[in-house]
């Protein structure tokens, strides 16, 4: 071999020398050269996460079950001494409504039922959910649903006050809940507790004491459209409603179209107040 | 092939020479490979850094921007609760600066410019580098609002400035230039112009204050109630309308109210929204009970805020419970030691002035001496009590009680003197005006008196006090030739319209009307009047008898005279006046006389 021909191959392998090292180089600062295996029982290092944005505000009940609330106010319900046949309506018309919502309600078994309740999370809410149901039932004459509804709900919710009034609603004992009301200072109930214990006191005929029992409520949690929306219903329930009351009544659906913006029928009922 | 000439060729030590080339090579190559590869991982370690610096500090200021779109702005939007009566400003500017972070803003000694420049200043530091801050400059406009009423350019002009920093949407930034103008024309373009469907909430809000500010309330109650319909669920339009609407007067009342409560269901630990429902509410006898129940609950939901627990010390002193209104009162002061109202309406509840509707107190009469004696003390706490809420700040509040006090204590001269120059220092205090106008009146100056009620009324046209100590003298006042009775009715009926249930206006309004020659209207006022105090004044049967007479039923009349005359044990100037006019109209001749 020619001198230029050796000079040629020894640059050649010069150059796949100087090649392989950079790429080892590389390797070895990038950690890819570490020994894997060697060591028994390594535990692999999870990947990092990347850093999260600002913590999303996760919503207390879910958009459907929202949006069931919010539905709740398009329901035509009768007033309270209304004819069953009417509540049996507003019955079905609340079975619809849930079962558009991704709630289907099926009282034939209160096990299925929990489980189905359950599944939808936000279970203070579900379960006054299910009080509604109850005291549609209730005047509709129906006591299966009634009764199935405050059996499930009572499971559902923990709450040693609501447990206290579902118990008595069970029970049919007036005496049990005007004990529990006797017990609380309406002041420092929840919002769903004075909800409850306004509807139990409509269902033992103390219609006066109800709608006290929710005023307190809706002072103290003015946030709570519930509350704003069973008091609507109940003042505006009288055949003829006094100007006091009808003005107090629109007030609390102003309230409640200002929490549920989304529903339209809330939207035009206080507009219509407006005018 | 060429390996194995290379092979060939090669000599032992050619080969180890080419062996340790190889070997140099590998060395030298993962050296280079080695270093390359850290300078480049320097290098991203160096942009990890700086990405990691960069995300550290947009939390940080996405951290700002929430406290400051939160806190900041609420503190600002709970201050406005203090705005309670109209014009009420020289308090206000000091609750301002000290949500800004201005901590001796209460300080007496600080000119009102020099604290809102500080406050100014505080709050351009706080908002510096900061993203727009749209609810920041929505409790901003309502300030620049105020200014802009109360006629202070400069503060308008800063605050103007520093609302158009943190919030530069070129709408908003016209209707603030708007607002500073008072271009009602161009203002009302835009009301008609705007999509209330389409356009964001805070536009519409400020488009609300600004045709409230430049005189076109109706427009704007209609356009707030379209923009309120459309976007339920935005505070600060709600309260915006709800604040509108109570300034509207009794007929927007129940409106007003609604708009309260919707403001609360969205945003319930605002103290501006549960004091401005509870004043509502308290300035309506019929409503003392909803007055006292919100005001209870306002003060568990906001219960360091002085201005709810201000307001329903008010409403308790109103419905008579006065042990619980001191307490309260004592309350608002634990809150809020500053608080220069509160100490003034302690001094209020002892000598029984309404300080929510300010009148002039009765003196006691023929007390006996130990009496007497409790009286003159009450009086001299009083005194101290206005004197320290003089000391705290100088409210009209303050000056108003303590105004009173000297003026039960016999120095109306005095009184006079503090109510002038608190007219001067608070000229746009309407309550304050109408206090100064009685004290004149007493003082015999009467056309002083008529112009100070004049301008009061002006000031705020529903202030039943001076609408109906107005209508008073302009109906019976001790100079003819300075009544007016057809003003004098209008008067009246604006002061009944304000609280229906309060018997004073419907009585001025029934002598007003027996002045305009309405005889048979003047009758129906008088009994609506007796029959809301449960029982007749001397003065209403003077004037009942001399309406009765005009109609011809000259029995009745004398009937109704002798009632008058039989009330009237001890009388008072106005009285003896009408009696002899009655005495004198029927006929009848006074013994003595």
């Amino acid at each position: 071999m020619s001198r230029p021909g050796r000079f040629a191959l020894a640059l050649l392998f010069a150059g796949g020398g100087a090649a392989v090292g950079f790429l080892e180089g590389r390797a070895l600062a990038d950690g890819r050269l570490a020994p894997k295996g060697w060591f028994a029982g390594e535990r692999e290092r999870p990947a990092k996460a990347p850093a999260p944005d600002l913590a999303p505000v996760v919503p207390r009940i879910s958009a459907s079950l929202r949006e069931l609330f919010a539905a709740l106010a398009e329901v035509d319900f009768p007033s309270a001494g209304g004819d069953p046949v009417e509540w049996r309506t507003a019955l079905v018309a609340l079975a619809r409504l849930s079962a558009s919502h991704g709630f289907a309600t099926d009282f034939a078994s209160d096990d299925a039922m929990l489980a189905r309740c359950v599944a939808l999370g936000a279970p203070v809410e579900v379960a006054a959910f299910l009080d509604l149901w109850s005291e549609v039932a209730e005047r509709a004459g129906n006591a299966v649903v009634r009764d199935a509804a405050t059996r499930i709900a009572a499971r559902l919710d923990g709450d040693p006050v609501r447990s206290r009034v579902r118990a008595a609603l069970l029970a049919r004992d007036r005496g049990r809940v005007l004990e529990v009301v006797g017990d609380v200072d309406a002041a420092d109930l929840d919002a769903a507790t004075a909800a409850l214990l306004g509807a139990a006191l409509l269902r033992t005929d103390a219609a006066d004491d109800a709608l006290a029992q929710w005023r307190a409520g809706a002072l103290e949690h003015p946030d709570d459209p519930v509350l704003h929306l069973l008091l609507a219903w109940r003042l505006e329930d009288a055949a003829e409603p006094s100007p006091a009351a009808a003005e107090e009544a629109r007030g609390h659906v102003a309230a409640a179209a200002a929490l549920l913006p989304e529903s339209e029928a809330l939207r035009a009922r206080a507009a219509a107040s407006n005018r | 092939m060429v390996a194995k000439d290379a092979l060939e060729v090669s000599t032992p030590r050619t080969g180890l020479w080419l062996v340790g080339l190889v070997v140099v090579a590998l060395g030298g190559g993962f050296l280079a490979g080695w270093v390359h590869r850290h300078g480049e991982l320097e290098s991203e370690a160096a942009a990890a850094l700086a990405r990691a610096r960069a995300a550290a500090d947009e939390e940080k200021r996405a951290a700002r921007v929430v406290e400051v779109e939160t806190v900041l702005a609420r503190a600002l939007d709970d201050a406005f609760a203090w705005r309670l009566r109209r014009r009420h400003d020289s308090f206000l500017g000091r609750v301002l600066a000290r949500a800004a972070g201005v901590d001796d803003a209460s300080d007496p000694a600080q000119r009102g410019d020099e604290v809102l420049d500080e406050a100014i200043e505080r709050l351009e530091a706080r908002v510096a580098g900061l993203p727009p801050l749209p609810a920041l400059a929505g409790a901003l406009d309502d300030w620049i609002a105020l200014e802009h009423a109360q006629l202070h350019a400069d503060g308008a002009r800063k605050l103007t400035a520093l609302a158009n920093a943190v919030d530069p949407d070129p709408r908003r930034l016209e209707l603030r230039a708007l607002l500073g103008r008072a271009s009602a024309g161009r203002l009302r373009e835009l009301a008609d112009a705007a999509d209330v469907r389409r356009d964001p909430a805070p536009t519409l809000a400020l488009l609300v204050k600004a045709l409230a500010a430049v005189g076109l309330a109706d427009v704007a109650v209609r356009f707030g109630g379209r923009a309120a319909a459309e976007h339920p669920d935005d505070y600060a339009l709600r309260i915006a309308c709800a604040d509108l609407l109570a300034e509207r007067g009794p007929a927007q009342r129940a409106a007003a109210r609604r708009e309260y409560v919707a403001a609360l269901a969205l945003r319930p630990a605002s103290a501006r929204a549960w004091t401005h429902l509870g004043w509502l509410l308290t300035g309506r006898s019929e409503d003392s009970d909803a007055a006292l129940a919100t005001l209870e609950a306002a003060t568990r939901r906001v219960p360091f805020h002085a201005a709810p627990i201000y307001v329903r010390g008010l409403a308790l002193a109103r419905a008579s419970h006065e042990s619980e209104a001191y307490l309260v009162l004592l309350q608002a002061l634990a809150a809020d030691p500053r608080c220069a109202p509160a100490q003034a309406a302690l001094g209020d509840l002892l000598i029984g002035r309404d300080a929510y509707d300010p009148r002039p107190i009765a003196t006691p009469r023929d007390l006996p001496p130990m009496d007497e004696q409790g009286w003159r003390d009450q009086l001299e706490r009083a005194k101290e009590a206005c004197e320290q809420s003089l000391r705290l700040f100088d409210t009209p509040e303050g000056r108003g009680g303590l105004a009173t006090v000297l003026r039960a204590q016999g120095d109306v001269a005095g009184s006079l003197a503090l109510l002038e120059e608190g007219v001067r220092r608070h000229p746009a205090d309407a309550t304050l005006r109408g206090q100064f106008a009685a004290v004149l009146l007493a003082a015999g100056r009467r056309g002083d008196a008529l112009a100070q009620w004049r301008e009061a009324i002006r000031l705020d046209e529903w202030n039943a006090v001076a609408a109906d100590a107005c209508a008073r003298e302009l109906a019976n006042g001790a100079d003819p030739r300075l009544r007016r009775p057809g003003q004098a009715v209008e008067h009246a009926q604006r002061a009944c319209e304000v609280d229906p249930e309060d018997a004073a206006p419907h009585r001025t309004l029934g002598i007003a009307l027996y002045r305009s020659g309405e005889f048979g209207r003047c009758i129906l006022e008088l009994e609506l009047a007796s029959r809301i105090a449960r029982e007749g004044t001397a003065l209403d049967f003077c004037f009942l008898a001399m309406a009765k007479q005009q109609l011809g039923e000259a029995d009745v009349a004398r009937e109704y005279f002798r009632q008058a005359e039989s009330l009237g044990d001890a009388p008072d100037a106005e009285f003896v006046r009408t009696r002899d006019e009655a005495a004198e109209l029927l006929g009848l001749m006074r013994s003595g006389k």
